[in-house]
């Protein structure tokens, strides 16, 4: 759904759909609270990958001209 | 397939990984690689949920029903001292020993080399080994001093005994404060014994995360919060035995 509407919207970059992959994924974490057989490695990535976004980001603003 | 969820989710994953390649180095087209990885996710989060999830308030009646149990044992016997609980190795689970007679005559690594037995006597020292309550669902990963916090978490929260638990290790004592008590029983004997139901699996939880036996010193509730006061024990010690 997340996909289809960001399409849609004509978005072509690709950390706007990981974030909101990421902000998808700790919402319904926190509401339906799944049981998990290991470690959820998975909230692990996607944090380290929302935070890469959000430093490039920030850098990207920094280091303007 | 003794695990489809797994098998299922991992599928997904790797689906979802050679659809985002491949539309990303092939087509160039963004929204696809995005739909790629969204199944990857969604292939890695199918993956890790347990196929049989117990229904909400299984597990609590369950603990509920083991506990029922094990006061008529205690009863039956006669128990009033306080039980001592025991990381049992080579598999990790806690024992609880219920000294019957005290004389002090043997290590309490002793009596967990006899966990298998139900009576355990040597000399003038007589006991019952019980298996306590015990919440183990899922989730049957690393045990360590470190993670004390986050194994008294799965134990009492995940299992819906409480909604938070943490833990404070002081010299020989562990605290550990439980809140938002949400089951517990109310057979005396047991309580007297084992502690209240949250204090025996949080007494647990300390006894296999520090691999020491622990007993619980005293136990302190404030309307829907407990504090529990555990005492470490040596292996070496006979005083409770």
């Amino acid at each position: 759904m997340a996909v289809s509407a960001l399409a849609a919207l004509n978005e072509s970059r690709l950390d706007v759909y990981v974030s909101m992959f990421t902000l998808i994924y700790f919402a319904a974490t926190a509401v339906f609270r799944p049981r998990r057989q290991t470690w959820d490695f998975l909230a692990l990535a996607l944090l380290a990958a929302f935070t890469y976004v959000v430093a490039v980001r920030v850098l990207e603003i920094l280091l303007k001209p | 397939m003794a695990d489809r969820n797994l098998a299922f989710g991992l599928c997904l994953a790797v689906f979802g990984v050679l659809f985002s390649l491949g539309s990303y180095l092939a087509l160039g087209n963004v929204p696809l690689t995005a739909l790629g990885i969204g199944l990857a996710v969604l292939g890695a989060a199918w993956a890790m949920t347990p196929p049989n999830p117990l229904p909400r308030g299984v597990v609590a009646s369950l603990v509920k029903s083991s506990s029922s149990n094990i006061e008529a044992l205690l009863e039956a016997l006669g128990a009033f001292e306080k039980a001592v609980y025991l990381p049992v190795k080579p598999d990790g689970k806690v024992a609880a020993y219920v000294p019957l007679k005290k004389a002090g005559h043997a290590a309490l690594s002793e009596v967990a080399e006899n966990a298998g037995k139900i009576v355990f006597r040597r000399g003038g020292s007589l006991g019952v080994i019980v298996a306590p309550p015990k919440v183990e669902v899922g989730n049957p990963h690393l045990i360590g001093e470190s993670s004390l916090d986050g194994l008294l978490e799965y134990a009492l929260v995940e299992s819906e005994i409480a909604s938070s638990a943490r833990a404070v290790q002081a010299e020989e004592y562990v605290v550990v404060e439980v809140q938002g008590l949400r089951v517990d029983v109310n057979h005396s004997r047991f309580r007297g014994v084992m502690g209240s139901l949250p204090a025996c699996v949080a007494a647990q939880a300390v006894a296999e995360a520090l691999s020491k036996p622990v007993q619980i010193a005293d136990e302190r509730r404030e309307g829907n919060r407990l504090t529990v006061r555990l005492r470490v024990l040596t292996w070496t010690d006979k005083a409770f035995t």
